[in-house]
């Protein structure tokens, strides 16, 4: 499981930063630019695979072959994890301040722009 | 048998019901957060032990199954018949049915929190970093400040670029090992647990009170554990600034509970209430509970036989 863990990550990056759904041979030739040991075309297509499993990204039919998208912008994905971080899970206590125990999402969004708003702009001192 | 079943009744009442808003009340325990772990981490495993116990006896209640397989073992004599049978044998199933249902309900609650943690892992790897120096840390790039532990192998603490920026070092180095100190006694399991029972007992005010004093009581240990090391300035400068980005204009309904916690943790550092060294013996001493829980259920049983 754990060696998919880089590979899933490289995968993503190369469709976020399409704009376009990418064939895995397009994914596959922009993974391998400078890796020293080049990927297979099935180590590339499995990884993308589970990647569709998981609900992070779309398959959809180009032709013959099948083009594949990021679900969501890596934007609306690293919101996703901090709200997630936020949500009340029972082991998640260990969050430094639980300062969103148990709100809903809409909430949360709110906190979280009102947290990257007073983040940019406190002032230092205190 | 029957008194003992009574008696096992009310104990179970008084630990379900009184002990946790008993415990509540004592203050003193609020001081060394420590001991009060211990304390209630004891509270909700005498809660389970005597529930336990109750059940067990519910279903040895003679002629129930367990006393007729546990005189059948012993006589090795199949076939003899009791009074009264379809009473117990009515009881037994009861209470195993709920016994059943209880251990369902909080197994299903604890998978429920496993398959949560790997999904949360699952999304925060695809946009991690991962810095040579702290070499235990993931990081996410966004601006809010906001830094947790997310127990497994390799890099279980996950921070924002913004906790970087905006904590000095000092600070940062007090975060990281508040966090530390959660992963290194294994707070996340003590609360997944406890959370398990809350979902298998949710009627019991002991196990709500627990629960709630638990994730706070957790909080201060490792505020006491970073502040032991770094001092008392980090920790606080740290907890000020989450502070001040946790009150956002809309107002959240949670807000009051959490800003209070907050609060109450930065006054508890600034008194300078540093647990003394007896509060070793005191965890001892009242870890012992539910030991004496096992001791009363145990004398309880013996008596009556």
């Amino acid at each position: 499981m754990g060696e998919f863990g880089p590979l899933e990550q490289a995968v993503m990056e190369c469709l976020w930063a399409a704009s376009r759904p990418l064939l895995i041979r397009d994914v596959l030739e922009q993974v391998n630019r400078g890796r020293e040991r080049p990927l297979a075309y099935t180590t590339v297509q499995t990884v993308a695979d589970r990647l569709a499993r998981k609900g992070l990204v779309t398959r959809s039919r180009a032709g013959a072959a099948i083009a594949y998208a990021p679900m969501r912008s890596r934007e609306e994905h690293v919101l996703a994890v901090m709200l997630d971080a936020l949500s009340d899970l029972p082991d998640r206590g260990p969050v430094l301040a639980r300062f969103a125990e148990s709100v809903d999402s809409q909430d949360a969004q709110r906190l979280l722009d009102a947290l990257a708003d007073r983040s940019a702009s406190a002032p230092d001192a205190e | 048998m029957t008194g003992n079943i009574a008696g096992l009744i009310v104990l179970a009442f008084l630990m379900t019901h009184l002990m946790g808003p008993m415990v509540m009340r004592a203050g003193w325990l609020r001081r060394h957060a420590g001991v009060a772990v211990v304390v209630w981490a004891g509270v909700v495993a005498s809660v389970v032990v005597v529930l336990l116990a109750l059940t067990g006896a519910m279903l040895a209640w003679p002629p129930g199954p367990v006393h007729s397989w546990v005189e059948h073992l012993r006589s090795c004599l199949p076939g003899h018949t009791h009074s009264g049978e379809l009473a117990t044998m009515t009881l037994a199933l009861v209470s195993g049915g709920m016994l059943l249902r209880t251990l369902c309900v909080g197994a299903a609650r604890a998978r429920h929190t496993i398959a949560e943690r790997q999904r949360h892992h699952d999304m925060v790897r695809l946009v991690a970093r991962y810095p040579d120096d702290p070499n235990d840390v993931c990081l996410i790039e966004h601006p809010a400040l906001l830094v947790y532990c997310l127990p497994r192998r390799s890099r279980p603490i996950v921070m924002t670029t913004g906790a970087l920026e905006r904590l000095d070092a000092d600070e940062l180095s007090a975060v990281l090992e508040h966090e530390r100190t959660h992963l290194r006694r294994r707070h996340h399991l003590l609360l997944a647990v406890v959370d398990a029972v809350q979902a298998a007992l949710p009627w019991s005010a002991t196990i709500r009170h627990a629960r709630e004093e638990l994730s706070r009581l957790v909080e201060m240990v490792a505020d006491d554990a970073a502040a032991h090391r770094y001092g008392h300035a980090p920790v606080i400068g740290a907890l000020r600034r989450l502070g001040l980005g946790s009150s956002p204009p809309g107002g959240l309904a949670a807000t009051g509970e959490t800003r209070q916690l907050l609060d109450q943790r930065i006054a508890r550092l600034e008194s300078h209430e540093v647990p003394g060294r007896l509060s070793v013996g005191a965890a001892i001493a009242l870890a012992l509970s539910p030991a004496l829980a096992l001791v009363i259920v145990a004398v309880g049983l013996q008596l009556s036989c």
